[in-house]
């Protein structure tokens, strides 16, 4: 087996002196060359110390007193839901795109790249010691046909290289106008309405898991509610602000987030569930693969990404729905759909459906999330 | 026997600068002909350094060069070219990634430094960082074995804080310099999550040279939309003993930095007894060991209550304070000695006999 090369490092001597071993020669913990114990401590755990934040036992019990102190004062309703979001979007619309990611900023660097490109052949000549000035000037004049040539090489290939980039810019932009915009920009978000019955369900599936629960969209449905009321361990995100300030007010641990956005910053294996429901299953393919992607990082082994979907004929009577549902960036999709993208999304998820009620034709997608082994042996 | 040290900017209170006037001193100590030679030297440490242009222009069989890397210089392309036995001493490089939003120039630069380092690892006979994640740094970038090494960190007198508690106006301090990926910004969010939480009085003083005035600006607008504009100070550059006053009237040691090859200004803390709250990114948790508490994430939210349980339970300060002279000893100029020289003479066999 190849040596990890991050493993290759050797620390020196601890107070005394100590002759020197490579990891590569000897390995950690071992007898050294000239016969001495090895006393360095093993390099790899120090690394993970260092690389990932994990830490070590002391710090890991003042992470839990920090815990329920943040737990303790989101239950006060000692700051508002949008807290956290609101300082983090204030920052956000100070940094500056220096890497062109808006257009004015992308012909803001075009045109000081532009500018950078002309390159000035008339060398100063100006010295503080005598008579050097003279001798640069020598210099200077009798190189000038050599870099003369030599520049214009080199201004005909970074004009030609700005006109590239031009052309590049103009077949990026006719490609951008052919995307469609996302549904929020069009300014409509879509919740399709969840039965009272799913709603049971659900908090019932949901109320012994063991570990801590995410409930997205929870403005959606009453699981969260039910959930809170049965002494889980849950919060809600949202991004109907209004809704979340009543949940509060109700005594509900809810934050301001979008579904992926939570899930991406939470800790990998830190949750004993996820509930999906409202708004993502009208979000674009590719945005509800990463849905799945994070959710299934973020439940631990044996924790359950419970699905609540609609199948492509639901028939909606009011017309709010039926605008929302046409001009989503996705489609509703049916069981077997869902059912193949988690099985493609991670070979981790073991899942199966429940049946729908009679009013909404819901059905409830159930995945778990198993070992690495039970993964790839299925 | 001559073993001469190259560093790129050559500034007092720097913390290469320090490292490399001990090693120097270290090295004449041993009986070795010593002197360090840099691309820049500033204003007061003319007697210390000399010009890379004044270097001998012809090897010597009996020579060693030491390149105290940092940052993007052209002694290292000269350096590489030179036939004597090469050592890196590395210090860690900004990745460009962190800057590239704020200042394009300084991530270019960055990016070219990195790559400059890549290459000096075909030519180094060795390599030594100052720390195990400037290491780990280190083999991404080609280098076979590097060899880990405390860096020199100056004594100081100073007198250690009475410890209290402190559940009104509490004062924090974060040392280093202005720039994107100190991340001082999330220092600023914090402290609006700990006024509006737990200590409407709390205070913040930023301490370090604006390297990044857009940067520096943006902290200010960010302060003023928060509405803590009042309570958060950038001081600038300041004395050593006006330092080491802030340290001593501070109650709060916080960083929340994105990358330290190592991070000097917490061991300054340790030395005050100023309690510390850290981001555990990059080497910061290597330096802070069990001297302090540090976080996995940067949720103000979170960070504010650590600093309040930080800051009012004397039983968990007085666990740190126990870490943190832990961490001192480890970081003692003997203890650096011992490392370094045992270090240097892996790959200076005139050295070997000194251990």
């Amino acid at each position: 087996m190849t040596k990890d090369p991050k493993d290759q490092l050797t620390e020196t001597g601890k107070g005394e002196s100590v002759p020197l071993v490579r990891m590569d020669e000897t390995g950690p913990g071992s007898i050294s060359p000239k016969g001495k114990p090895d006393t360095f401590e093993p390099i790899s755990s120090a690394f993970e110390e260092s690389r990932d934040g994990s830490i070590g036992s002391f710090q890991g019990s003042i992470q839990e007193k920090i815990a329920q102190e943040v737990e303790r004062k989101r239950r006060e309703g000692a700051f508002p839901p949008s807290f956290e979001r609101r300082l983090r979007d204030s920052f956000e619309r100070l940094i500056p795109q220096g890497g062109g990611t808006s257009r004015e900023d992308f012909w803001s660097l075009f045109r000081s790249t532009d500018r950078a490109a002309f390159m000035d052949i008339d060398v100063p000549v100006a010295s503080n010691t005598p008579g050097v000035s003279k001798v640069k000037r020598l210099i200077r004049s009798l190189t000038a046909w050599y870099l003369n040539y030599l520049l214009q090489q080199i201004t005909n290939f970074t004009a030609n290289l700005m006109q590239l980039i031009a052309a590049i810019d103009l077949r990026i932009k006719s490609l951008e106008d052919r995307i469609p915009p996302p549904a929020e920009s069009i300014g409509r978000s879509v919740a399709i309405p969840i039965s009272e019955k799913t709603d049971r369900f659900v908090s019932d599936l949901l109320a012994n898991s063991p570990g801590r629960l995410i409930i997205a969209d929870c403005s959606a449905s009453n699981v969260l509610s039910s959930l809170a009321k049965s002494g889980a361990d849950v919060y809600g995100v949202d991004t109907d602000e209004t809704v979340l300030d009543q949940l509060q007010q109700g005594g509900l641990d809810v934050r301001l987030s979008s579904t992926l956005e939570e899930l991406k910053n939470v800790r990998a294996g830190s949750l004993g569930g996820v509930l999906l429901q409202g708004s993502y299953e009208l979000e674009s393919l590719s945005k509800i693969r990463r849905i799945l992607k994070s959710a299934a990082e973020a439940v631990e082994v044996g924790g359950k990404i419970v699905l609540i979907t609609h199948p492509p004929d639901l028939k909606l009577n009011d017309a709010e729905s039926k605008i929302s549902i046409d001009l989503a960036p996705g489609h509703l999709m049916h069981t077997e759909t869902w059912e193949e993208l988690l099985r493609c999304v991670t070979p981790k998820l073991s899942a199966r459906s429940e049946q729908g009620t009679e009013t909404f034709s819901e059905c409830v997608i159930i995945a778990e999330k198993v070992s690495d082994q039970q993964g790839s042996a299925s | 026997m001559e073993i001469h040290q190259f560093v790129p900017s050559f500034a007092p209170r720097d913390a290469i600068g320090q490292h490399a006037l001990a090693l120097r001193d270290l090295l004449r100590e041993l009986g070795a002909n010593s002197e360090i030679f840099a691309d820049e030297i500033k204003p007061g440490l003319e007697s210390q350094a000399r010009p890379y242009s004044r270097f001998h222009p012809m090897p010597s069989k009996n020579r060693w060069l030491i390149y105290q890397g940092s940052t993007l210089s052209p002694m290292a392309h000269k350096l590489s070219e030179r036939r004597e036995p090469l050592i890196i001493n590395y210090h860690n490089i900004t990745p460009p990634h962190l800057v590239q939003s704020w200042d394009f120039g300084a991530s270019v630069a960055t990016s070219i430094a990195l790559d400059q380092m890549g290459k000096l690892s075909t030519v180094a006979r060795g390599a030594i960082a100052v720390s195990r994640y400037n290491a780990r740094d280190l083999v991404e970038l080609g280098f076979k074995d590097p060899v880990v090494a405390s860096p020199f960190i100056p004594h100081q007198n100073v007198s250690p804080r009475l410890d209290k508690d402190t559940p009104r106006g509490a004062l924090w301090l974060f040392v280093g310099r202005i720039f994107p990926n100190k991340a001082q910004h999330d220092l600023i969010a914090a402290l609006a999550a700990y006024k509006r939480i737990f200590d409407k009085d709390a205070k913040l003083i930023l301490i370090g040279k604006r390297t990044s005035e857009r940067y520096a600006l943006a902290l200010e607008s960010y302060a003023e939309k928060l509405m803590v504009s009042d309570s958060v100070l950038q001081s600038g550059s300041v004395t050593d003993d006006e330092l080491a006053g802030y340290y001593h009237e501070a109650d709060l040691f916080v960083t929340t930095s994105e990358h330290e090859g190592f991070c000097f200004p917490i061991v300054e803390a340790m030395r005050h007894r100023l309690p510390i709250l850290a981001y555990a990114s990059s080497a910061i948790p290597e330096t802070v060991g069990d001297g302090g508490v540090l976080l996995k994430d940067k949720s103000p939210v979170e960070f504010a209550s650590a600093a309040w349980l930080l800051l009012n339970d004397s039983q968990l300060r007085g666990d740190c304070y126990a870490g943190a002279e832990e961490q001192l000893r480890k970081y003692s100029y003997q203890s650096a000695k011992m490392q370094n020289l045992s270090a240097l003479a892996s790959f200076i066999p005139p050295l070997q006999k000194e251990l």
